[in-house]
């Protein structure tokens, strides 16, 4: 409803406008001496230029963008900047007698449109300067010398009659003239300090939206304030060499303020179609691609989008955990009640709710694709980290057992061989054949239980590292085992764990008698190759699950296994 | 002979110390761990030190470097590093540096009196002694290297070297006369490189090729 209200509203005023500025246009070329637009052709343009193009840029505002007030503001304000034309002398009565009335509304229009810019609600002590400014136009300005003006008693002959003029009081028009113009240049220069505290005191980023509009309107008013001291005595500006310099500095800042309105028109259009782009790209996007078009799109590098999870963990398009930079505030993107990503940004950059909305909106598929292929690498890198973590339990857990076999039962078994030969030492010959045969079984097990604890984890690789382990198996094994390549450093433990694993297992099952095993190490990953002799590698899932579990890969052609291993930073 | 034992088992310990002192020798000093064998060892100055590989405080292989440093500090002492593990990587880490007056058994080999109190005598002596096991182990997979080129008698001759045992010894245990035995030994030497030295020297630098081999 109320955007038809709107729609309609702006049919009206832009109609309003026209007539207004054909009205103006004959009277300026009607009165050519006494007109400010009417002084050339080239002045006509310039008045026609800026008037129409408030007009135009009133229509074009966005009710959501710019403020609802900020359109008809300023088309009023681009109808209301002929209303100077209107009480020359070429115009009818009628037409005279609504510019002796309105010819000093301009400046409160354009300083009304300016403070509900961009979208905000102007401020009480704004309203109350706003409701002067138009107070003194209507008033000392206006109504007030209109009805004292009786224009064939006080020398203007050539003037058509003025409607409202009760009787002729040449001091009253005067003084009112003066003290009216006197107070519009204060009232001017009150809203230039209310403008310039409102820029000065935008951040960074809403600066760059203000300034296209602000500052040609501050140098709007502050050109008003000139004319209207200009005028001081004669009480109106004359359209003498200075009178029409000035004019035209304020049609200028008035084409600059219709220009600042469509550049940002254009900015908020440059943003949809980048946005636009990114639905469409949604289908082929990498993950980081949206990161990069919001930052293109609002210029800003060092933005980050974050997507907050459900377990409170914060990651990036990669699934990686992920915060604010220091420094950064952070905008919720909302879509259904429910925050679907977060963008880390300097502060300032979205103050306005009413675009993050639009973003949000706008790359809302985008947003969820990248949303769900960062979940899933959460989900996938927690699966690989439960896996590690298991293995790795397991691995401690066989290092441990295997110590424990060592310091404990081997230790007692070592013991008691030691009694069983003292006590043979004193032992009656019967007694030291039983007792013989008690150590020989005593010696086998402890054989038997050092192959185990072999078994469990080889000493040598937990203390020495992989190189060791694989010289211990090529020992112990029947296998003609060469090893080279294998870097100097000791290599993660888990990775070694699996390594070794890989190795002894292969020599196994391929049931081979002669195998090389050949290292690479560049810093970044570790490579094994195993060529075997042997029969072809088959049922490999236990060993790739073992492999994977280290985040390595594993690939087997017949009797050559080769397995890559990431070096953990 | 003058004997310090470092175990940090306390019935092990004192077992040992027992069996040795039933077959004559004099244990002047016990210890618990790698430190406390130090102090023993600067004080009673003992031929042989017996040492568990695995001790207090770290409970990895803190005996070994124990004894490397022993020998390295009291050259008149030697030492004795006892092991649970057959690898031969810690007897080479040991014999490696220390290649006299030192030597590396598996432990069960301690109820071995004859074999064990054999060793301890010929580090004393200034030799180095290489568990049997070991030996044999390294043998068995020789297949690569100048060892290849010995003949099955040589490697046997070898493998007795290692264990520790002087010509006289050989000559008894494969019952060769001695002097064929020193052919055998010379023999070993060359076919090793191995230049001529004195003879305690050739006889370690043979025993680390057969290390190295494995």
């Amino acid at each position: 409803m109320f955007r038809m209200k709107g729609r309609s509203a702006r049919i009206l005023g832009l109609a309003g406008g026209l007539l207004i500025s054909i009205i103006a246009i004959a009277t300026a070329t009607a009165s050519t001496p006494y007109s400010f637009g009417g002084h050339s052709r080239p002045f006509l343009a310039v008045e026609l230029a800026a008037g129409w193009s408030l007009v135009a840029a009133g229509v074009l505002a966005h009710p959501e963008r710019h403020g609802r007030q900020f359109g008809l503001a300023l088309l009023t304000a681009g109808s209301a900047w002929f209303l100077v034309e209107f009480d020359n002398p070429g115009a009818s009565a009628v037409v005279f007698t609504i510019g002796l009335l309105l010819h000093a509304v301009c400046p409160p229009l354009v300083a009304h449109a300016l403070a509900g810019y961009p979208a905000r609600t102007p401020s009480r002590s704004e309203r109350v300067v706003l409701a002067w400014g138009y107070a003194i136009a209507f008033v000392p300005m206006g109504l007030l010398p209109a009805v004292a003006f009786v224009p064939a008693r006080q020398g203007c002959t050539v003037c058509p009659d003025n409607l409202l003029a009760l009787r002729s009081a040449p001091d009253v028009v005067w003084w009112s003239l003066n003290i009216g113009s006197s107070l519009l240049i204060g009232w001017a220069l009150t809203v230039l300090v209310l403008l310039g505290g409102r820029i000065r005191a935008a951040t960074v980023a809403a600066r760059r939206r203000l300034l296209p509009v602000l500052l040609p309107g501050v140098v709007y008013l502050g050109l008003v304030g000139a004319w209207f001291w200009h005028g001081l005595g004669p009480g109106f500006p004359g359209p003498d060499v200075v009178g029409r310099a000035l004019w035209l500095g304020q049609a200028s800042a008035l084409l600059g303020v219709a220009g600042g309105v469509a550049f940002d028109r254009w900015q908020a259009w440059r943003v949809r179609t980048a946005v636009a782009q990114l639905v469409v790209d949604a289908a082929r996007a990498r993950p980081g691609g949206l990161r990069e078009a919001f930052a293109d799109m609002l210029n800003e590098p060092s933005l980050n989008l974050l997507f907050p999870l459900a377990d409170g963990r914060t990651v990036d398009a990669h699934g990686r955990p992920a915060a604010p930079e220091p420094g950064q505030v952070v905008t919720g993107l909302r879509h259904d009640g429910s925050v679907v990503a977060v963008l880390a940004h300097r502060r300032g950059l979205l103050d306005e709710p009413d675009a993050v909305q639009e973003l949000t909106t706008l790359a809302r598929l985008a947003l969820y694709t990248e949303r769900l292929q960062a979940e899933t690498q959460v989900k996938l890198d927690d699966l690989r980290a439960s896996r590690a973590r298991i293995v790795a339990i397991g691995d401690a857990e066989r290092r441990r057992l295997e110590r424990d076999l060592h310091d404990g039962v081997q230790q007692r078994l070592v013991t008691l061989a030691l009694s069983i030969r003292l006590a043979r030492l004193r032992a009656s010959p019967v007694d030291e054949r039983m007792l013989a045969a008690a150590e020989t079984q005593v010696q086998a097990t402890l054989s038997d239980l050092r192959e185990v604890a072999h078994g469990l984890c080889p000493a040598v690789l937990d203390s020495d590292g992989l190189a060791a382990g694989l010289e211990a198996l090529a020992e112990r094994s029947p296998v003609r085992l060469t090893v080279t390549g294998l870097p100097a450093r000791r290599l993660d433990r888990s990775v070694e764990q699996a390594a070794y694993v890989l190795v002894a297992e292969t020599l196994k099952r391929t049931a081979c008698t002669e195998a090389t095993v050949q290292a690479a190490d560049d810093g970044a990953r570790t490579t094994i190759a195993i060529n075997t002799n042997g029969t072809d590698l088959a049922a490999t899932t236990d060993l790739e699950d073992r492999v994977g579990a280290v985040h390595g890969s594993l690939t087997v052609q017949g009797a050559t296994v080769r397995a890559e291993f990431p070096c953990a930073s | 002979m003058r004997i310090v034992i470092a175990e940090d088992e306390t019935l092990l310990r004192e077992g040992l110390a027992r069996l040795l002192t039933e077959v004559g020798l004099d244990v002047v000093g016990t210890a618990g761990d790698a430190p406390g064998l130090l102090q023993e060892v600067t004080k009673a100055r003992p031929d042989v030190a017996i040492v568990d590989i695995r001790m207090p405080p770290t409970h990895t292989n803190d005996g070994l470097r124990a004894a490397i440093q022993i020998r390295e500090r009291f050259a008149a002492t030697g030492v004795l590093v006892l092991s649970h593990h057959l690898e031969s990587r810690y007897a080479m880490q040991l014999l490696e540096q220390q290649p006299e007056r030192a030597g590396y058994l598996l432990k069960d080999r301690i109820s071995d009196v004859a074999v064990f109190v054999d060793a301890l005598s010929r580090i004393a002596d200034g030799e180095c002694v290489l568990d049997p096991t070991i030996v044999a182990r390294l043998l068995h997979k020789f297949d690569a290297g100048p060892l290849n080129d010995l003949t099955e008698r040589e490697r046997e001759v070898l493998s007795l070297m290692a264990e520790g045992h002087s010509n006289h010894g050989l000559s008894a245990q494969l019952q060769l006369s001695q002097r064929t035995v020193e052919t055998h030994v010379r023999n070993i030497f060359m076919k090793l490189g191995i230049p001529e030295s004195t003879n305690y020297h050739r006889r370690v630098l043979a025993v680390l090729a057969l290390l190295r081999a494995g």
